[in-house]
């Protein structure tokens, strides 16, 4: 493109400069535009967010579980939140049979009606212990990314497997909480612990 | 003359580069709760290291799979090849049913049915 006439030269210049501002403005644009409205691929924590959402789409708990029939679904993540403010964003303005999610960060066993899903994050084993022992006779989903928690009595185990989501069911554990699990979701279960 | 000319070079390049990295695949978590559970299942994540990637492992414009290619890896149907090219995504939807995603179109799932494919693959023919 380069040209040798000198009369043309000083003009070709002028639009190359013009050229150039124009396309690091567009670059500039883009690296602050980019990163806020265009997300990747869902990273592990969006995607063990929405396997959280339908697992409380397919359990039915018992009327003990909720203080009235309006009475929100409350996801609590126990331990370390890894989901940084997905679940929530995920759960925003969703509604299962009728009733909102809400989604709380705690740092002890809750009490009562205070949680219906219980996600408890890989962290200090003996603490999560401690947790499960204390809510395994209430109405709570309690959902491990532990891979060895089908062994401690959480109803439904996160795992993850070349880079895909797969999940395991305690029979046992969801009986004794009370809660029902649709046939479908035991259909898509990796594995099926009863007793 | 000639280092400017590289620098604005080089400026056209980085704000072509930053465009391209935008308009990769775009799956806000959003999205994700119109997914079924066997959609969710099928879903590939990314690692927080995956960003950096190597230049040979870059979506290109053209990918050749050849018949050595296809005999190598004992694929026996076409999704199976589709597997190969680097920034094609293809996940099993159920079990006749494949979606197949390019640069960054994941948000909706494209079923790739028996009719599309004769038309885009021309002769070949493949099993289900």
């Amino acid at each position: 493109m380069r040209n040798h006439n000198p009369y043309f030269r000083g003009c070709h210049r002028r639009a190359r400069r013009r050229l150039s501002v124009a396309a690091i403005s567009l670059g500039l644009l883009l690296t602050l535009v980019g990163p806020a409205t265009m997300a990747a691929a869902p990273t592990e924590y969006q995607l063990k967010a929405a396997f959280v959402f339908n697992f409380a789409k397919f359990v039915e708990w018992s009327a003990s579980a909720f203080r009235t029939a309006q009475t929100s679904i409350t996801i609590c993540i126990f331990g370390e939140d890894r989901f940084g403010g997905d679940l929530d964003e995920l759960v925003k303005g969703q509604s299962i049979g009728g009733r909102s999610l809400a989604v709380r960060r705690i740092a002890q066993a809750p009490r009562g009606d205070a949680c219906q899903v219980l996600f408890v994050s890989s962290g200090d084993p003996s603490q999560a212990q401690e947790l499960l022992h204390a809510v395994a006779n209430l109405p709570i989903l309690t959902v491990s990314e532990d891979d060895e928690a089908s062994r401690r009595g959480y109803i439904i185990q996160l795992l993850l497997e070349d880079n895909k989501i797969r999940f395991a069911i305690d029979l046992e554990s969801a009986e004794r909480a009370g809660i029902k699990i649709s046939s479908k979701l035991l259909k898509l279960a990796k594995r099926i612990h009863e007793r | 003359m000639r280092g400017k000319r590289i620098f604005q070079t080089a400026a056209v390049f980085m704000a072509g580069c930053i465009f391209a990295v935008g308009a990769r695949a775009q799956t806000g978590s959003a999205d994700l709760t119109k997914l079924s559970l066997e959609e969710l299942m099928n879903v590939e994540v990314t690692s927080a290291t995956k960003r950096e990637q190597r230049l040979s492992s870059v979506a290109a414009a053209i990918f050749v799979i050849n018949q050595e290619d296809i005999r190598r890896s004992g694929a026996t149907i076409i999704p199976e090849v589709l597997r190969m090219a680097p920034g094609l995504s293809v996940a099993q939807v159920d079990a006749n049913k494949w979606a197949i995603t390019a640069r960054g179109f994941n948000s909706n799932f494209m079923a790739f049915s028996t009719k599309i494919e004769r038309s885009i693959y021309g002769k070949f023919t493949w099993r289900f």
